[in-house]
């Protein structure tokens, strides 16, 4: 039974898919992104992707944004983000936190 | 050497716990250590495999592989336990009332030691490849440090097989006619927040986007992500920020488990 749902809740998939929202873009070289701080729209969900151009494998982390996802070595992810308060949100490289850090910030 | 200790444990709180508590759940089943250290080898293989092709499993669904493969792994936890629960509360009485033979009890125990040790596989798996990660990305970044941040991540590793002992030994510690129903009770919950972690992740894919707002924010009060967070995270589903949906998935689940168990004792009951 639950199966079934889960098939059906996989072919529903590339309908939720079309909508239209906005993806911020950002860049992780060495221990640095290249864009420490992202502007978003309050009240919109957004989608951020995140490009890793080490040799070595990334995770994203934002624990306010609720995103915690790895990223192979020298290959992107996307993250989809649900409306946030305005506010300034930290985002990380979780394997080097302490140097690799960005904020998004909602307004 | 603290940074990897605290990234590797903070990954191996939730293995670690469900490792501790299937340990006593099944503390009287013949060969249950067997499984539940094929399910930590089988879950070590998995993440090694899977961490080789995180940036194949990202690349499906859109750019959303990782987080439908973690919802589907999450729901096939789900079933195993709430199988396992079902089982045992339909066996679970005969065997401890020693009624049937000893080969009978390793015969019909180790069908649902399958289920368990899918269940650690699943919970090992989840988090151990993004260990495999991290630790792959410090052995290919070389330099001096390499052997401060192994000792690190071995040190986390330690820390969780500590919980996973903890936490055994902690419910070895409940009266024996106590024991089953203490277990049962936290394999319902282990699952009811395993299918709410299942939705979120379907969420995070935007595979379904109904009953979407969030219940309560807790998140000041005692943030999901913390160490005590993630406990309860995993120990009874506490979510910071749930949706409306993935609220009712735990309460389904919860009441799904339960009535089907009381469903299969009833007439045993009646009987007996």
């Amino acid at each position: 039974m639950r199966t079934i749902i889960f098939a059906g809740l996989l072919a529903l998939a590339p309908a939720a898919y079309a909508e239209d929202t906005t993806t911020y873009e950002v860049t992780l070289k060495g221990a640095a992104f290249d864009i420490t701080e992202i502007k978003v729209p309050a009240g919109k969900p957004f989608i951020i992707k995140m490009n890793n151009q080490n040799a070595a494998p990334a995770e994203l982390e934002a624990k306010d944004m609720k995103i915690e996802k790895a990223v192979a070595g020298n290959s992107s992810i996307v993250v989809r983000v649900k409306a946030m308060e305005p506010g300034k949100y930290l985002f990380v490289d979780e394997y080097q936190e302490d140097v690799a850090k960005g904020y998004v910030i909602v307004e | 050497m603290i940074g990897a200790l605290i990234i590797v444990f903070r990954e191996v709180i939730e293995a670690g716990l469900i490792i501790g508590i299937v340990l006593a759940a099944t503390r009287s089943v013949v060969g249950s250590r067997k499984w539940v250290g094929l399910g930590v080898l089988g879950g070590i293989v998995g993440s090694c495999i899977v961490a080789a092709f995180t940036g194949a499993i990202a690349a499906f669904f859109n750019g959303y592989g990782q987080e439908i493969f973690n919802a589907g792994i999450l729901a096939i936890a789900v079933i195993m336990l709430a199988w396992h629960n079902i089982w045992m509360a339909l066996h679970g009485r005969e065997m401890a009332g020693e009624l049937k033979q000893a080969g009978n009890e390793v015969r019909e125990g180790s069908r649902t030691l399958v289920a368990l040790a899918i269940v650690v596989g699943a919970a090992v798996l989840r988090e151990g490849s993004e260990v495999v990660l991290f630790l792959y990305g410090v052995l290919i970044g070389g330099g001096g440090t390499v052997k401060s941040i192994a000792l690190g991540a071995f040190m986390g590793l330690g820390a969780g097989a500590a919980m996973s002992a903890l936490t055994y030994l902690g419910l070895l510690k409940i009266p024996t006619r106590h024991i089953f129903k203490v277990t049962s009770w936290l394999i319902t919950l282990l699952a009811a927040g395993m299918a709410a972690q299942s939705i979120s992740f379907l969420e995070k894919a935007g595979v379904v986007e109904m009953l979407s707002n969030t219940v309560w924010d807790s998140s000041s009060l005692l943030s999901e992500k913390s160490i005590a967070g993630r406990i309860l995270h995993t120990l009874i589903g506490y979510s910071d920020q749930p949706t409306l949906l993935q609220l009712l998935a735990y309460v389904a689940t919860l009441i799904a488990i339960i009535a089907t168990t009381r469903l299969v004792t009833a007439p045993k009951h009646l009987a007996a």
